[in-house]
């Protein structure tokens, strides 16, 4: 159990690191929205997943999934509200055609 | 969510990306309104909604003694009635038929949320490889997505599975246009060919895209 469990925690923590790295390396504010999605979905669903195993079945490990399932919903909500105030404040989309400053 | 109608509906473009090449956009979908309720139905509509926030209170507190029980039962029942108006009234999320989404097919969940899991975990790959490659292969585009559905809750579970698998963000909803910025061609071409739209229509028991 306790290996399952730290396989998933590294494996989570790797997924949140790979997206930090993206947020670092992508060119615009839409592509980091895509970075941000890939951690908090997969990389905290492994991370309390990992934490929950290691806990076994109990109300603590109970309530960590619902942590998981309330994260699950939130967090494309809160994505799309960065996204779409992006658009409403008319920024434009980076392409690889129109080069870095996306004009 | 106090009303039917979203400020940017009605076709007035706009989400309109500046200087980008998207494709024309075409109607929006009416928007149905079904008659008031009883209040006898709309309480009894309420009650699953109350059984659902006592579960939750049971799991959150661990004190499962007469005196909080009790307390745990009368704020889900307040918390359910004020709520109601939310979730069981017509107008925000309601077939327009009036049946309240609490009679919706829920058990088509357990074979939904899977898939999506599934989906989830693929594209989360995919992405991973793009963020870690030396060259940063990203292509990324703007699409447009039509799907048509009655009700409101079947629109938002689209563009939340949407924004959930990575490589794919829903920037916007008009009517039955999602707008959405994929990470690269292929996720896009992804999206298009995908069964996500019709898989929530069957999720809701309503008619597809």
């Amino acid at each position: 159990m306790n290996v399952v469990a730290g396989v998933m925690l590294v494996l989570g923590f790797g997924f949140i690191l790979s997206g930090v790295i993206g947020i670092l390396r992508l060119p615009d504010f839409y592509c980091r929205l895509h970075a941000m999605g890939t951690c908090d979905t997969l990389g905290v669903a492994l991370m309390i997943g990992g934490l929950a195993v290691s806990e076994g079945f109990t109300l603590i490990s109970l309530k960590m999934l619902l942590v998981l399932v309330f994260v699950s919903l939130a967090n494309p909500t809160a994505t799309h509200a960065l996204g779409r105030a992006a658009v409403r404040a008319g920024l434009t989309p980076w392409t690889r055609t129109r080069g870095e400053d996306g004009q | 969510m106090n009303g039917p109608d979203p400020p940017y509906a009605g076709g007035s473009g706009r989400f309109s990306c500046p200087g980008r090449d998207m494709p024309a956009r075409v109607g929006t979908h009416p928007t149905n309104r079904s008659p008031p309720r009883s209040f006898g139905l709309r309480l009894l509509a309420t009650l699953p909604l109350g059984l659902i926030l006592f579960g939750l209170w049971l799991v959150l507190s661990p004190k499962w003694d007469p005196f909080h029980l009790t307390l745990g039962a009368l704020t889900a029942c307040v918390v359910a009635l004020l709520s109601e108006r939310l979730i069981v009234q017509p107008p925000p999320i309601a077939e327009p038929d009036g049946r309240t989404l609490l009679w919706m097919p829920w058990h088509r969940f357990a074979l939904y949320v899977p898939w999506l899991a599934v989906r989830v975990v693929v594209a989360s790959l995919q992405v991973t490889y793009l963020l870690l490659h030396p060259r940063l292969p990203v292509s990324p585009r703007v699409l447009r997505i039509r799907a048509r559905y009655p009700h409101t809750l079947a629109r938002l579970t689209l563009a939340n599975s949407i924004t959930l698998t990575p490589g794919t963000v829903t920037l916007d909803v008009d009517g039955d246009e999602f707008l959405v910025h994929a990470l690269t061609e292929s996720a896009g071409h992804d999206l298009e060919r995908s069964t996500m739209p019709d898989r929530v229509a069957w999720l809701y028991g309503v008619t597809g895209p």
